[in-house]
C-alpha cells in the first residue's frame, strides 16, 4: 500500500528531532510527547527510521520502565545550495564548456537560477532586518 | 523543489533529479533494499513503466545497481535494485565541483567584459567587441545597444559560489560530528 505524504512528514519530523538531540539521543517517550503521538504510531515511525538505517534504538531502563533511546546514525548531507541548479538535469550537460556551442559564459539558465536565488535570499534578509527595526 | 531537509541524502538527490515520483521510488528503495520493479510499483502505487524509467535514470547515474535474479515461481529473470550509498556522495561532490567551475568561469567572464544591450528581454547581450562590429545597433530588434550594468549578476554569482563553498565546509563538519 502506498504510504501518504503525512506519514513521510512525520518520519522527517521525528528524524529532525533525533538529529537535534545529538550524540546523547532522545528517549522515545519524550519524542512522542513532543509530537503528540501515540506510542503505537511512534514506534512504527521509529522502526521505519531504523530500517532505513538513519537511527538506532538502544533499549534502556528509565524510571523502572524499559524504553528506547533513539540516536542518529547518519547525518544527511545538505544539498540546498545546488538543489535547483539547472546544470544537473540539463540535456546539454556534456556539450557545455568554455568555448563550446553551449557555454556557462552565456547560459541564460545559470543566470536565471543564480539571480533568482540571490534576490530571494536578499529580500528575506531585508524583510527580517525590517521586522527587527519595527520591533525595536 | 519539495522540502527534503530531514531525509536520507539519497532521497534528497532523487528529489533534485526528478519529480515527486523520483522521491517515492527512492523512499521505497530505502524501505525495502533489494526490491524488484514490481515490489516498488506496489509500494508506491506508481505504474510499472514509470518506476522503470526512474530506476534506469538512477542506474545510469550510478546511484543504484541492479542484481539479476531468477523468479523462483515464474522462472523468468528480474532485477533486484540496491542503493549505492557510497556513490551518492561521490555524485554530489562531482555535481558540486562542476557547478562551481561553471559559476567561476561565468564570474571571470562577467568581470572582464563590458556588456551592451537594447533592453528587449528576448534579445541577447553583446560584449564590446561584438557591439562595435554591429555599430551599436541590435541586429534582432534594431534598437540602439547601450551599456548594461552586470553589477547585480556579479554579486549574485559571488554569493552563490560562497554559499556552495560554505555548504561544503558544513557537510564535512557534520560528517565528522558522528
Amino acid at each position: 500500500m502506498p504510504r501518504d505524504s503525512k506519514e513521510e512528514d512525520l518520519i522527517s519530523m521525528v528524524y529532525k528531532l533525533v538529529l537535534e538531540s545529538g550524540d546523547g539521543g532522545i528517549l522515545q517517550s519524550e519524542l512522542w510527547k513532543k509530537l503528540s503521538l501515540t506510542s503505537r504510531d511512534g514506534s512504527r515511525i521509529a522502526t521505519r527510521l531504523e530500517k532505513r538505517k538513519l537511527i538506532k534504538r538502544d533499549k534502556v531502563l528509565e524510571d523502572g520502565r524499559w524504553t528506547y533511546r533513539l540516536k542518529p546514525l547518519v547525518v544527511p548531507l545538505s544539498i540546498e545550495s545546488i538543489a535547483d541548479a539547472p546544470c544537473i538535469t540539463c540535456p546539454l550537460y556534456y556539450k557545455c564548456y568554455e568555448d563550446g556551442a553551449v557555454s556557462p559564459r552565456t547560459c541564460t539558465k545559470i543566470e536565471g537560477w543564480v539571480v533568482t536565488e540571490y534576490q530571494r535570499a536578499t529580500s528575506v534578509s531585508t524583510v527580517s532586518a525590517g521586522e527587527i527595526n519595527e520591533a525595536g | 523543489m519539495v522540502k527534503l531537509e530531514y531525509e536520507d541524502t539519497f532521497v534528497k538527490v532523487a528529489g533534485i533529479l526528478g519529480d515527486d515520483d523520483y522521491i517515492r521510488v527512492a523512499r521505497a528503495l530505502l524501505n525495502n533494499p533489494d526490491a524488484t520493479d514490481e515490489e516498488i510499483a506496489s509500494a508506491t502505487g506508481l505504474k510499472i513503466n514509470k518506476v522503470r524509467k526512474v530506476l534506469y535514470d538512477l542506474f545510469e547515474r550510478g546511484l543504484i545497481v541492479g542484481i539479476k535474479d531468477k523468479d523462483p515461481k515464474k522462472g523468468w529473470f528480474m532485477y533486484r535494485w540496491k542503493i549505492q550509498h557510497d556513490q551518492v556522495e561521490v555524485f554530489l561532490n562531482k555535481q558540486r565541483s562542476v557547478i562551481l567551475r561553471k559559476l567561476r568561469e561565468r564570474l571571470d567572464y562577467e568581470r572582464s567584459h563590458t556588456f551592451y544591450w537594447c533592453g528587449t528581454p528576448t534579445c541577447k547581450k553583446y560584449i564590446f567587441e561584438e557591439a562595435i562590429e554591429l555599430f551599436f545597433v541590435c541586429p534582432e530588434c534594431g534598437n540602439p545597444l547601450k551599456e548594461d550594468s552586470n553589477k547585480d549578476l556579479i554579486a549574485a554569482l559571488e554569493w552563490k559560489i560562497n554559499q556552495i563553498e560554505q555548504e561544503n565546509i558544513k557537510n564535512s563538519e557534520r560528517k565528522n560530528s558522528l
